[in-house]
């Protein structure tokens, strides 16, 4: 166990995570050049493409300092703030972590809530300046910011670049030197830390563990403390680049196991996994029950794939245990699911998810967060969809979740950072310079006012300098009313939504002038109103179409006009019929992107 | 009954809007004609010996050719197939090309017809999409071509373009309501790929007319066809005294037919085929002995499809009872549904189909929802 180091890695997203840990895999020759491509941990085709870690992953690599073979057990976690509840718990499997800085760009808000994460689980913090190879690297204004962050020493910030290997070596000495090894007992009760799992077609699922105390083999009996469901184990082993089984796995390590469990819901993030014979004492503590920020529903464009859709939901879910979803029916888009997401992140990658994996076309209605609604009667229930608003006669209040939100940006942008965070109902709790340029700004705002393009807006006003991250802090009562939208006169219940009664009216008027841009001229005139129960306060028109003709077609060459008329058609396909208008798929969501 | 399309690829000039295969420049053109009579020896299999109806000269611009060269290509022809007695051959001219001597010339090797590019009638707007004419020169080569016995000629006209306002339309229609022609041609203009007019799109110099606009152009040219005695039997075409285009009428009606030189297209039912849109590509194969060109295998679901485009641009529209015949039930199902669905915008009776005159102009919204 003494040569064993397991740490991670945190950093805000795009400051060469990744990349860096693609050089640490190559220097401990964990992967060979043939099987070297970038981002070698991130296995989902969107993960690469997007340049983002969705799932956590470990990997273990060999490394030989001073003539003595060490373990080091790297967890890669998730970049973004959807997934926060993701990276607390691969933090917590860990003793040390690297915090990457981007040289050219200097700490950001992701960097240090992750890095108070860090400290609260008492990890070695090994500070390191990546990107140093860019012409814009800032070395000595950004290793003054981690001085005063950390309270280092200067000297212990190693310069690192994972493009060109700079710093790599020192970054795995220092991890052997300064990381503590692990400590449990080996004699003790099995005590174990899930802090992921895959789902593989043969396998079922994979489950990630950090062992604690103990040793865990093939044959085993065991059980999750927080569901109490025991397991047999099939198989037990380590993660290098593809899994390799072992005999066991002992206090200390990083593995895995396989259980023979075939839904990936009964495994939960954070759980202790103990032995059914003598259950450890008491379990792990942090663990959480995963709650979804973000509902929304997703139908089948064409109402005969519900049944192909919830199947694809069903598989999707298998490798995504924090979606959720249960049927549900709407007006007017007939039969689909309400789903719960971590964040609007976790949303688009579900709805790519479906349409790339499972070839499921998919309308996404217009999301919201949770509501708490008290009725009249003293009754409390949650609300995960407009429509469940009970009709004011009965509605006593409703609450909605507040997040308290951390910005950071160059100081000359906190004008615009104050008017954007005050349209979106946050009230200022704090302003601190971390240095003269830089400063933090601290918000109290509805978690419904962030969720949709609060960061896309807070990046243009701040020239992408601000960053920013959030955690929820509670739900406080406020004056909701229900927008309504209503095509040819008939309500949409799927463009609903929950808003403040003070941006009503304007939001009728956007929400309009917004789908008249998207919704494409039909055959015939479209009425498209904003209500707020029954009284209109909004109306655009969406003319007749007039011209859609092929005016030429001679010279024989049909082919080329038949191909222009079948891509008509397929994109036809990808609009919903609500009443009597199709309706593109995009127009749910882009509803949200009002400027 | 079967037709024969030939491809001549060169223009003095190439127009902005025009998106078909030529180049101008004039240098192969002797190699060309003698690649163009090659190939139908090479091709004279194609149509399974059925006789032709009709022949049309296209382009680029066929009045580029001398006489002979002409002459050459309608003889080569006589000489593989059988020929109706009373063909229909056309020929693609340029006003600028159009003077007496040629015009009696091309009369005396047979062409009985002529499509005038006339595109506008006012010198700003011919201009603008470069054509090399002017108003009074298309006027006077149209006058000329009747004095001298032609009696079944066809004019283009282009509206929807940008700058010729409904006023110029107007006065468009008003100059050609004395001209002695039987047949119109009138485009919306369309901003096809490979165009002057789509670069300069892309670059942000050219944006189109508005839809609504250029539909009201489209009702002032059906309103004006209407009262000057012309029938519309197709989106684009208007006819007098049923002298329709019968060559181009062949390819809505789903007639086999021959296209002969580089970027000519051929349909024989079972596959469609295009040359290769390349002058000295094409007059290489040839004079090795082979086609350069892609063939288009046609499922049934394509043959639906196109059988449905091609139909529905005409008067005479679909027949159920033919498609009965070639396709299966669900499609036809499928397609009684759409029928339903638009029957607002379309004539229905005898198991006939068509597009009503006022609905023509979203044809393609219309023809899409039909497809497979």
């Amino acid at each position: 166990m003494k040569n064993i180091r397991n740490f991670c890695i945190i950093a805000h997203i795009d400051h060469g995570k990744s990349t860096l840990a693609d050089r640490l895999l190559e220097e401990t020759k964990t992967v060979s050049d043939r099987e070297a491509q970038a981002q070698v941990l991130d296995d989902m085709d969107i993960e690469r493409e997007r340049g983002i870690t969705i799932k956590s992953h470990a990997i273990q690599m060999d490394y030989l300092k001073d003539g003595e073979k060490y373990i080091l057990n790297l967890i890669d976690t998730p970049g973004h703030v959807d997934f926060s509840y993701e990276v607390s718990r691969s933090i917590a499997a860990c003793e040390g972590a690297l915090l990457i800085v981007d040289a050219t760009q200097g700490i950001q808000a992701q960097t240090i809530s992750n890095l108070y994460l860090a400290i609260d689980n008492d990890l070695e913090i090994i500070p390191i300046l990546n990107k140093m190879d860019m012409p814009n690297a800032m070395p000595e204004e950004v290793k003054d910011q981690i001085e005063d962050l950390l309270g280092c020493d200067r000297d212990d910030i190693i310069e690192a670049s994972g493009k060109t290997g700079l710093g790599v070596n020192q970054i795995l000495d220092t991890i052997v030197e300064k990381v503590e090894a692990p400590k449990g007992e080996l004699n003790d009760n099995l005590q174990a830390l899930i802090f992921d799992s895959t789902y593989n077609s043969f396998r079922g699922v994979i489950t990630y563990v950090r062992m604690y105390n103990g040793k865990i083999k093939k044959g085993d009996t065991v059980k999750f403390v927080s569901t109490d469901s025991e397991y047999k184990v099939d198989e037990v082993g380590v993660l290098r680049l593809q899994p390799e089984e072992r005999k066991e796995i002992c206090a200390g390590d990083v593995g895995y196991l396989i259980l023979g469990i075939k839904k990936s819901t009964e495994v939960k993030v954070g759980d202790t996994v103990t032995s059914v014979e003598s259950p450890c004492e008491k379990a792990i503590e942090g663990f959480e029950e995963v709650k979804p920020m973000v509902y929304a529903g997703i139908y089948p464009i064409d109402s005969e794939d519900y049944e192909d859709l919830r199947a694809s939901m069903e598989k999707l879910q298998l490798n995504d245990a924090s979606l959720t979803f249960e049927p549900e029916s709407s007006l007017a888009l007939g039969f689909g699911f309400r789903c719960g997401f971590l964040g609007m992140l976790h949303m688009e990658i579900v709805q790519e998810r479906l349409d790339r994996e499972f070839n499921m076309n998919v309308i996404t209605t217009v999301p919201n967060v949770m509501y708490m609604a008290y009725t009249r009667k003293g009754e409390v229930f949650e609300m995960h969809n407009p429509s469940d608003m009970p009709e004011p006669t009965v509605l006593d209040k409703i609450e909605e979740p507040y997040i308290k939100a951390q910005i950071i940006s160059q100081a000359d942008y906190i004008g615009q950072i104050m008017s954007l965070c005050l349209e979106k109902r946050g009230t200022l709790t704090n302003q601190e310079y971390i240095s003269p340029t830089r400063v933090e700004l601290s918000f109290e705002m509805p978690l419904g006012e962030i969720v949709f393009d609060f960061y896309d807006k807070l990046k243009s006003i701040t020239k992408g300098y601000a960053s920013f991250d959030y955690y929820q802090i509670g739900f406080r009562p406020s004056k909701l009313v229900k927008l309504d939208i209503l095509l040819n006169g008939e309500s949409v219940d799927a463009l609903s939504t929950l808003i403040h009664n003070d941006n009503a009216v304007y939001w009728g008027r956007r929400m309009c002038e917004k789908l008249k841009d998207l919704i494409p001229r039909q055959q015939f005139d479209i009425a498209i109103q904003g209500a707020i129960g029954a009284k209109i306060i909004s109306r655009e028109t969406v003319k007749a179409v007039r011209k859609d003709v092929t005016a030429k077609c001679y010279g024989g060459d049909i082919t080329r006009k038949r191909k222009l008329l079948e891509k008509q058609k397929k994109g036809k396909k990808r609009m919903k019929q609500v009443g009597n208008v199709e309706v593109p798929q995009k127009a749910f969501l882009a509803v949200l992107k009002l400027d | 009954m079967s037709s024969i399309y030939i491809h001549i690829p060169f223009c003095h000039s190439k127009c902005y809007y025009c998106g078909f295969h030529s180049v101008a420049s004039c240098k192969d053109q002797s190699k060309m004609v003698d690649a163009i009579c090659k190939e139908l020896i090479l091709r004279s299999d194609f149509l399974n010996g059925k006789t032709i109806e009709t022949i049309y000269f296209g382009g680029g611009t066929p009045s580029i050719l001398k006489i002979e060269e002409i002459e050459k290509i309608l003889n080569q022809i006589k000489s593989i197939h059988t020929i109706v007695d009373n063909p229909e051959i056309s020929l693609e001219a340029n006003p600028e090309d159009l003077n007496k001597d040629f015009l009696i010339g091309i009369k005396n090797i047979g062409i009985n017809r002529l499509s005038i590019g006339i595109q506008s009638l006012n010198d700003d707007i011919l201009k603008f999409i470069n054509r090399r004419h002017t108003a009074k020169e298309a006027i006077e080569a149209v006058c000329l071509a009747k004095e001298i016995g032609f009696d079944n000629i066809s004019i283009d006209l282009i509206y929807g373009i940008p700058n010729q306002d409904n006023s110029i339309w107007e006065e468009n229609l008003r100059k050609i309501e004395s001209l002695p022609i039987s047949h119109l041609s009138s485009y919306c203009l369309s901003i096809d790929d490979n165009t002057v007019f789509s670069k300069k799109e892309e670059r942000g110099e050219f944006s189109q007319m508005p839809e609504d606009e250029s539909e009201m152009q489209y009702r002032m040219l059906v309103e004006w066809t209407k009262k000057n005695g012309f029938e519309h039997y197709e989106i684009s075409n208007f006819c007098r005294d049923g002298l329709i285009s019968r060559h181009n009428t062949a390819y809505w009606q789903d007639k086999p037919y021959l296209g002969i030189g580089p970027a000519a297209h051929s349909y024989n039912i079972e596959t469609r085929q295009w040359n290769c849109s390349n002058n000295p590509k094409y007059i290489k194969a040839i004079e090795g002995g082979h086609i350069a060109n892609e063939i288009e295998e046609r499922d049934l679901d394509v043959q639906f499809n196109e059988y449905l485009m091609t139909s529905l641009r005409t008067k005479w529209g679909i027949n159920l009872k033919e498609m009965e015949e070639r396709f299966p039930k669900a499609w036809l199902e499928h397609l009684s549904k759409k029928i339903i669905k638009f029957k607002l915008h379309l004539n229905t009776s005898d198991n006939k189909v068509s597009i009503k005159e006022e609905s023509l102009f979203i044809s393609d919204e219309i023809i899409a929802e039909f497809f497979i």
